[in-house]
């Protein structure tokens, strides 16, 4: 069971070989590529939190970019204000929506090419330690992404 | 025969003819009303006058002047941003581009609102970036950029807000700034303002209403 958690590429757990069920799993993964002339990806996903603690997730990384840095957007008063944040908390038994025009991770400064289609990965976890790795494919923007 | 009874029965028959009148009246101003589409906005807030844009000269995505005369003689979409948002600006240039083509499905063959896309953040976005940027969200796009001042002439004359904000990556910065979106008329004057969020089938549904479609 444990191993096909692993499998999975939208959601692998260190915890993986211990044989527990992995606490943590990532939904509805996207991760818009950077935008001609911008060196920012944007990834929106949804984070589960199956155990019974308080997930407090400070890690962010990805091997295919420089550096990635969780943000909030605020809009007040017709104004967008975006803001960094140190952590996300994942209440235990519940799941945090990282989506647009709220908290998404900012992927920022591509290493290679990082057009729609190629597969990154994604690293999320605490205190340096990696709980989940998420792979998928960078997706383009259009006139068809929009609600 | 009693006097007060033939009164009554005689003002009887006139309060029943009265009714009678008032409510063929009623139904015929029912019939006229069957087929009137609604023709309130479902999300603008419209100006009773349009506002005049002021005179101001930036530059388009090809590096070519671009002041108020340009915004004559169509209907324009403007919105406010920078081309390093990887969120609100993105997202709202998706939707101006969804709304844009619902537009044409409902209405081939018919005139479409330009898209402009102004620039926030003229330090770092030259009309090259804003061309590339603008690229993927397809026709009927075009990008502005330009100095400083120029820029102030147009946000200031339109109350559009923005100011270099929180710091990204090692050193990058945000742009807080207004996300509405101004529709604009042919006579080059602000017509109508869409606040968030933005709703793409609404956009499309007031845009084509004041456009004069329905």
């Amino acid at each position: 069971m444990a191993r096909a958690w692993c499998l999975v590429s939208a959601l692998v757990l260190a915890a993986c070989n211990g044989g527990d069920a992995p606490p943590l799993s990532a939904t509805d993964t996207r991760i818009f590529a950077p935008l001609p002339g911008s060196a920012m990806a944007v990834a929106y996903l949804t984070i589960e939190n199956r155990s019974g603690e308080v997930i407090e997730l400070d890690f962010f990384e990805s091997p295919d970019f420089e550096r990635v840095e969780l943000h909030e957007t605020e809009i007040q008063n017709d104004t967008a204000r975006m803001r960094r944040l140190a952590a996300l908390t994942v209440p235990p038994r519940d799941e945090v929506m990282l989506t647009e025009n709220g908290k998404h991770l900012m992927l920022i400064g591509p290493r290679g090419e990082a057009g729609p289609g190629r597969r990154v990965k994604l690293h999320i976890g605490k205190s340096g330690n990696v709980l989940l790795v998420i792979e998928v494919e960078l997706q383009g923007r259009d006139a068809g992404d929009s609600n | 025969m009693n006097p007060t009874s033939s009164i009554y029965r005689s003002g009887r028959a006139g309060l029943i003819a009265s009714l009678m009148l008032a409510g063929a009246a009623i139904a015929w101003l029912a019939s006229g009303l069957v087929g009137i589409k609604p023709v309130a906005p479902l999300r603008a807030t419209v100006l009773p006058e349009g506002k005049p844009l002021p005179e101001f000269e930036l530059l388009d995505a090809e590096g070519r002047p671009f002041g108020r005369a340009a915004f004559t003689g169509r209907w324009s979409l403007m919105f406010f941003g920078f081309t390093n948002c990887p969120d609100v600006c993105p997202v709202t240039l998706g939707q101006l581009a969804m709304a844009r083509k619902r537009l044409a499905e409902d209405d081939p063959g018919a005139r479409l609102p330009e898209i402009i896309f102004i620039s926030v953040d003229p330090e770092r976005d030259t009309p090259a970036v804003v061309r590339a940027y603008l690229a993927p969200f397809g026709d009927g796009f075009n990008g502005l950029t330009g100095n400083a001042a120029e820029l102030a002439v147009l946000t200031g004359s339109l109350g559009i807000f923005h100011a270099k904000g929180a710091p990204v990556g090692d050193s990058g910065y945000s742009v807080d700034h207004t996300v509405a979106v101004l529709l604009v008329n042919p006579q080059a004057e602000l017509k109508a303002i869409f606040g968030p969020p933005h709703d793409v089938a609404a956009i499309a549904h007031d845009v084509g209403l004041l456009m004069g479609r329905e």
